[in-house]
C-alpha cells in the first residue's frame, strides 16, 4: 500500500476568493497539512496547469502529497503523485492507463455500495462524505452521518478519508471513527488564521 | 509552406448545442461526405462522458480526430491530436506523451500566431475572421487583411475560423489560409452531405 498522509487540504477558491490555489497549499503546507489537492473545474487548462506545476514545487520541497481533481493530463505534466476522481471524472480503470501504477488514484464514494467498488476498480483511497452538512456540498443529499462512515471504514481495505463539514469541533470524533484522515476545506480557508487552523486539526490527527 | 502531417483543409468543429440532430449523425455525415477533421469541442460536459462520446466518435472517424483542450481524452480515445485553445497547453506536452499527435493552436493575433508556430504547433486557427454569433464576446471580426498578415507570418498551415460559410472560403483561401475551420455552418445545417458538398467545390479538396 502506498504511504498517503492524512490531512488533506483542498484548493477551493469557489466559496472563497481571498486566497489563489498557490496561497492555500503554501498555508495549508505550513500548517501542517501532508496532501494538498488542487481542485477547480473552471480554469482554464494552461492556467490550471501553471498552477499545478507551482504547487508540485512547494509540495516536493516539505514531502507533502500532490493530488490534481480530475485533470490527468494536468496531473501528468505537472508529475503531481495522483489524482482523486469524483463520480463525473473520468473512470479509476482508464486513469491507469495513463498514470501506471505508481501513482496514487483516489476516488468518491457517497455509499457503501460505491466504496466497495471504488475499491475494486484499484483505487488507492476514498475520499467517503459528506459527513456533516456543509456550504459546499449543499446539493448532493443528507449528510451521511459518523455511524454510515464506520461501516465504510470496516468494510474496504484501502484507507478512507472523510470530507465534508469536518471542522475543529468534530475531527476527534471523526478520527476515532477509524478513518485513514480527513478531508477539508473551509475549515482552513474560511478560518481567520487557515495555517493556525491546519496545524490544530494536524494536532487531533496525530496526537 | 510546412504542411507536415496536416492533410486536410476543411476542420469541421463540433458543438452539441448547436446542433439540429445528434452528434454521432452529424459526424457520421461529414465522415461519408469526406471530410477528414473532426475537432470535438464540447467544454462543459463532465470528464466522463466526453471520454465517452469521444470514443463512440472515434469508431465513426476514419480521419484525424482532434480533441479540444483535453490531452487526457485525446491519450485514452486514441485520437490524433489536441487542439489548444488561447489559454490552453503548450505544444510541447501534447507530443510528449504521444509524438504522432497533432497539435493545433487557436490565436487572435500575429505575434500569437508567430509564437504558436515557435513552440511547435503544427497549424494554427485564425479568427474571429467574419463576423459571427459564436464569438461576438471576443468583439469584432479580424477581417481578410488580418489574415492574410499572419498567413503571411507563418510557415505551417493557417485556419480561418468564425463565420465560416462556403462564398466566404475562396476570400480565405486567395489572402493564403490553408483550410477553413466551421462550427455553425455544418452544425446547423439541415443537410450536412450537401453542406460538406459545397465546401468541397469552393476548397477543391477536403
Amino acid at each position: 500500500m502506498k504511504r498517503i498522509g492524512r490531512l488533506c487540504v483542498i484548493t477551493d477558491t469557489m466559496i472563497q476568493n481571498k486566497y489563489s490555489h498557490r496561497e492555500i497549499a503554501k498555508m495549508a503546507i505550513k500548517g501542517g497539512a501532508n496532501i494538498i489537492q488542487l481542485r477547480d473545474k473552471n480554469m482554464p487548462t494552461g492556467e490550471l496547469l501553471e498552477t499545478a506545476i507551482e504547487i508540485k514545487k512547494l509540495c516536493s520541497k516539505k514531502r507533502v502529497l500532490f493530488i490534481v481533481n480530475d485533470r490527468i493530463d494536468v496531473a501528468l505534466i505537472s508529475n503531481s503523485d495522483g489524482v482523486h476522481l469524483g463520480k463525473d471524472d473520468i473512470p479509476i480503470k482508464d486513469a491507469r492507463k495513463i498514470l501506471g501504477n505508481n501513482k496514487i488514484i483516489g476516488g468518491t464514494a457517497h455509499s457503501l455500495k460505491e466504496a466497495v467498488q471504488r475499491e475494486k476498480e484499484g483505487a488507492d483511497y476514498i475520499g467517503f462524505g459528506h459527513i456533516y452538512p456543509t456550504y459546499s456540498k449543499l446539493k448532493k443529499g443528507n449528510p451521511k452521518g459518523i455511524n454510515y462512515l464506520k461501516r465504510i471504514v470496516r468494510k474496504v481495505k484501502i484507507p478512507v478519508f472523510a470530507i465534508g463539514g469536518i471542522n475543529h469541533s468534530n475531527i476527534k470524533e471523526v478520527i476515532n471513527s477509524g478513518v485513514h484522515g480527513v478531508a477539508v476545506i473551509g475549515a482552513v480557508i474560511k478560518n481567520n488564521n487557515p495555517v493556525i487552523a491546519a496545524k490544530g486539526l494536524r494536532k487531533v490527527i496525530y496526537d | 509552406m510546412k504542411r507536415g502531417k496536416i492533410n486536410f483543409r476543411l476542420l469541421v468543429i463540433t458543438d452539441r448545442k448547436l446542433a439540429k440532430d445528434s452528434l454521432e449523425k452529424i459526424i457520421g455525415n461529414c465522415v461519408k461526405s469526406g471530410v477528414k477533421a473532426i475537432q470535438l469541442r464540447e467544454k462543459d460536459l463532465p470528464s466522463n462522458e466526453l471520454l465517452r462520446l469521444t470514443r463512440k466518435l472515434r469508431k465513426t472517424v476514419k480521419g484525424n480526430l482532434i480533441i479540444n483542450d483535453r490531452l487526457d481524452i485525446a491519450l485514452l480515445s486514441n485520437a490524433n491530436g489536441v487542439h489548444s485553445p488561447e489559454k490552453g497547453i503548450d505544444a510541447e506536452y501534447i507530443k510528449r506523451y504521444n509524438k504522432n499527435f497533432q497539435a493545433g493552436k487557436s490565436v487572435h493575433s500575429i505575434k500569437q500566431a508567430v509564437n504558436a508556430e515557435k513552440v511547435g504547433f503544427d497549424y494554427i486557427l485564425f479568427g474571429p475572421v467574419f463576423r459571427t454569433p459564436a464569438k461576438v464576446k471576443y468583439g469584432s471580426p479580424q477581417g481578410l487583411e488580418k489574415l492574410k498578415k499572419v498567413c503571411n507570418s507563418v510557415n505551417i498551415p493557417v485556419f480561418a475560423v468564425g463565420g465560416i460559410i462556403p462564398m466566404r472560403v475562396r476570400k480565405c483561401i486567395n489572402v493564403g489560409a490553408h483550410g477553413v475551420a466551421v462550427i455553425g455552418a455544418v452544425m446547423k445545417s439541415n443537410n450536412v452531405k450537401k453542406t460538406i458538398g459545397v465546401f468541397k467545390d469552393e476548397l477543391g479538396v477536403l
